[in-house]
């Protein structure tokens, strides 16, 4: 009972942070230079035609009339239409946003399935070689910068072995190897890199539940030490861990540009820079919104995650 | 009838010493010049320690003398780092020598331990059912469902109410003293040989740490388990144990019947421990056959508590003094009634009393103790100090009463900013006064506690914890009060400093015309140091007055159980 209502309380703020991120992102927008109707026109542009297109795109009516009108589009899923193509926002943007999903869900699966063995073996044997060996590598692991990781991963498997391609993205009717195919190198060069953040917070979790006095009681019952961290010690580990995953994966759907750009492939962070440059501020704005609202889900599903984790927390005051 | 042997390891069970020299086959415990180091450091020099099946052995001594340190030897829990050597048999298995398997199988089975700290020996996650039915399947195997049986059972036996209620419930929900009964019910789950228990009450109120101790001794008694009782607190050693053993240093220094050693110590780090413990304390048990139906009824005395003379100005005055606390979240934006930590309290007190302000955690000494030094404001009610009322009072009026009012808080460790040094910290209440002069007071306040001149410019961390606690007092009286808080400001040390600083604080409350206000859970401590005790219990005054008559002719059910709960060392001794 108390549980649902702290639920409803979370999906709450989730919607009142959603509509006063979303009326921020129109606010800065709409002060940055750089008029829709003049990027449309061209510098050329006489004054009575900027002012018919002005009128026509609705750009002379009041802000909040604009921003509602924005707002409401959006809820039906129409992002607006581009005044640099003529197009509408909406279909680009859902087929890029998806190809970045992917790719940041893989790369974060990667990420958690070197970062949590890491880290827990680099805690568990801190003081043994191959521990501190696994401490090390995880220093080198953040200082490798993605595009480098990705550029041997290209010139090992696709170029030397050529067992995946150099880059791309599946064109419709491929099947699901072909997305395997294309997603592994790229995934890869993405999770190592945040894995090797993540495990350093995984070390350090592991470290401060190791001293913690219920795993010495799980200890006293007889558990040897492996079993007593398994079964006690990496649920409560995981709650810091949790935090940080969740900044993570929302740094990723941005950082995630570079590897696109490595690997050719065409997400959401390539898309911004691309429409960043063309000055295509509704695209912009739609885009920006987007990650804006992505970034506010994995905060909600994290949140949630900690009262899945913690009875404590499922009666927050 | 059990012999002690007065010399180190040489008590021996009636069986063992019917036989012949092998009197080790028949020992729970043997445990032959165990030493431990910590790389070059040795911390344990040379523990000889037998306990016969079923005896109940207590170790006592300081922080540092090695005492906890032995009991994880016995179970094979040092950590890494620690190296420990010499011969130590639980049960008839090797333990130094015992490899992880043979332990795993040893531990919780044949050997248990029940730790100090009950807030967090269970793990937060999993509930409480679930935690003593591992216990059972590690060693029993069974199905799970008979485990969860068991674990009820096993609830049950430590009496908490509602055992089938207690296993669905995750620890938070339990009180402190509730949970170090699931503890004691995960170690006693395999009904193991040997039972240690490290300092399981320290952590507790004294009412629930009579109840507790009561429960243990019972139950090991019952099932002929053999007890290591761990404490440093000689009463509770006293009332639990058979035969003691004093540990100094990494050494057994001296050992035998509780009557003996505690009653005729040879040692002089012995005779040390007890002189510094609790020597005060309630003087005597209520009179025999007063129970509590004798007694006035349990309504708490609404009338004020008037510790000042009459026509007298009381320094601290406070009215039908409320605080409430926001409930509960419940629904989406509904909240349960407020919770109540002080429901109208009435006093006086006069200027230069030494008042003890005595009660269980939840009892509202604290909120009490934040009112007066206007740390926080009252939901009803007026509390009056120095003249001022910290409610209504502006802002110069609150900074004058800051200045008259300086609190000493429980943890030193925890109160010091470990980045500056003693003349900052002890200086840092003072605004606003020329350099020179600011270092003078400073300098005067520091030797006034007892510290070397020198310690002005070294950092907190330089100091032990007794030392730690001066500067505290120090910082506490720079600004020159006329009223010291102090909120259980020896809990968290030594017994063998304890003494040392209650005699600060008294001397220092006589010199500098002090009001001292202090607050303890442990009456023995308000003894030593107040002339007048007031009782809290459940955010009510339900006693006040000296302290002599409080404890020698409680009028309040609440005062008669705290009294009967303080263990006293000549009440162990005259049972033992």
């Amino acid at each position: 009972m108390r549980a649902a209502a702290a639920v409803l309380r979370r999906l709450g703020i989730f919607a009142l942070t959603a509509v006063l991120a979303s009326m921020v992102v129109f606010a800065l927008l709409a002060v940055v230079p750089g008029d829709p109707a003049q990027v449309a026109l061209g510098l050329t542009a006489t004054p009575e035609k900027l002012a018919a297109a002005r009128a026509e795109m609705g750009l002379d009516r009041p802000l909040p009339v604009q921003y509602l009108d924005w707002a409401t589009g959006l809820l039906g899923g129409d992002l607006g239409t581009s005044a640099v193509t003529g197009r509408p926002v909406g279909p680009e943007l859902a087929s890029r946003a998806w190809v970045t999903a992917v790719l940041v869900a893989a790369g974060m699966a990667v990420a958690v399935l070197v970062a949590v063995p890491m880290g827990v073996v680099a805690a568990v044997r801190r003081r043994r070689p191959d521990g501190m060996l696994l401490s090390g590598l995880s220093q080198v692991g953040i200082a490798v910068p993605a595009f480098l990781a990705g550029l041997l991963l290209i010139t090992v498997f696709a170029v030397r072995l050529q067992w995946f391609p150099s880059g791309g993205w599946t064109r419709d009717g491929d099947g699901l190897a072909d997305l395997l195919s294309y997603l592994v190198l790229p995934a890869i060069s993405l999770g190592v890199v945040q894995g090797a953040v993540l495990a350093r917070y995984v070390r350090s979790a592991v470290l401060d539940v190791l001293r913690e006095d219920y795993l010495r009681t799980a200890r006293a019952k007889g558990l040897p030490p492996l079993r007593a961290l398994l079964r006690h010690g990496l649920r409560n580990a995981a709650i810091p861990v949790l935090t940080v995953g969740g900044v993570q994966l929302g740094v990723m759907l941005v950082g995630a540009v570079v590897v696109e750009k490595v690997f050719v492939i065409n997400g959401l962070g390539s898309m911004l820079l691309e429409k960043v440059g063309n000055r295509d501020m509704v695209a912009v704005q739609g885009i920006v919104t987007v990650l804006v609202l992505a970034v506010l889900v994995i905060n909600l599903v994290v949140d949630l995650l900690y009262t899945v984790i913690d009875p404590r927390l499922r009666e927050a005051p | 009838m059990r012999t002690f042997g007065a010399s180190t390891g040489g008590a021996s069970s009636g069986a063992a010493s019917s036989g012949a020299a092998n009197t080790t086959a028949a020992s729970t415990v043997e445990v032959r010049d165990l030493r431990v180091h910590a790389g070059a450091r040795e911390l344990v020099r040379g523990v000889d320690l037998t306990i016969a099946p079923g005896e109940r052995v207590g170790l006592i001594g300081g922080s540092g003398s090695g005492k906890s340190l032995t009991a994880y030897a016995l179970m094979g829990l040092l950590d890494d780092e620690l190296h420990a050597t010499g011969s130590v048999t639980v049960g008839g298995v090797d333990v130094l020598r015992a490899g992880e398997r043979t332990m795993s199988r040893t531990r919780g089975r044949v050997a248990s331990v029940v730790f100090q700290e009950p807030m967090t020996a269970l793990n937060p996650l999993m509930t409480v059912g679930a935690q003593v039915a591992e216990a059972v399947l590690w060693h029993g195997g069974g199905s799970r469902a008979a485990a969860r049986r068991r674990a009820v059972e096993l609830l049950d036996l430590v009496r908490l109410p509602d055992p089938a209620g207690a296993a669905r419930s995750f620890p938070h929900q339990l009180s402190g003293g509730q949970r170090q009964r699931v503890v004691i019910a995960i170690a006693l789950a395999n009904d193991p040989a040997l039972l240690i228990c490290d300092e399981p009450t320290t952590a507790l109120d004294v009412t629930v740490q009579a109840r507790v101790l009561e429960l243990v001794a019972e139950l090991v008694r019952a099932r002929d388990t053999a007890l290591l009782f761990i404490s440093h607190d000689l009463a509770v050693v006293g009332a639990m144990a058979d035969r003691v053993a004093v540990m100094h240093d990494g050494r057994v220094v001296e050992t035998g019947p509780v009557r003996e050693v505690l009653g005729a110590p040879r040692h002089e780090h012995t005779r040390a421990l007890l002189a510094a413990s609790g020597t005060g304390g309630p003087r005597t048990r209520p009179a025999a056959g007063v129970g509590h139906s004798a007694l006035e009824p349990a309504a708490p005395d609404a009338r004020p508590v008037f510790l000042a003379e009459d026509g007298t100005t009381p320094l601290i005055r406070a009215r039908d003094l409320r605080r409430d606390y926001p409930g509960r979240r419940t629904g989406l934006l509904g909240r349960s009634a407020p919770v109540a930590g002080l429901r109208g309290v009435s006093f006086d007190i006069a200027e230069g009393a030494a008042v003890g302000l005595v009660g269980e955690s939840g009892s509202g000494k604290s909120t009490l103790l934040r009112l007066i030094a206007g740390l926080d404001t009252a939901t009803a009610g007026s509390v009056e100090v120095a003249g001022c009322d910290p409610a209504t009072a502006d802002r110069a009026a609150l900074r004058r009463l800051r200045g008259d009012v300086s609190v000493v808080f429980q943890d030193p460790a925890g109160s010091l900013d470990p980045r500056m040094t003693v003349a900052q910290i002890v200086a840092e209440p003072l605004h606003g006064l020329p350099r020179a002069e600011t270092a003078d007071r400073v300098r005067e306040v520091v030797a006034s506690v007892g510290l070397p001149p020198d310690a002005l410019e070294r950092h907190p961390h330089r100091f032990s914890g007794g030392q730690r606690q001066r500067i505290s007092i120090a910082r506490a009286l720079v600004t020159r009060p006329r009223i010291l808080v102090a909120d259980e400001p020896v809990s968290a040390l030594d017994v063998s400093v304890r003494g040392q600083v209650l005699d600060l604080i008294t001397d220092l409350a006589g010199s500098h015309d002090l009001t001292l206000l202090f607050i303890a859970h442990d009456l023995g401590v308000v003894a030593q140091v107040c002339d007048r005790v007031l009782v809290l219990a459940d955010g009510r005054i339900v006693e006040g007055g000296p302290v002599g008559d409080v404890y020698d002719r409680p009028r309040h059910p609440f005062t008669a159980e705290l009294v009967a709960a303080t263990p006293r060392l000549a009440d162990a001794l005259r049972q033992a």
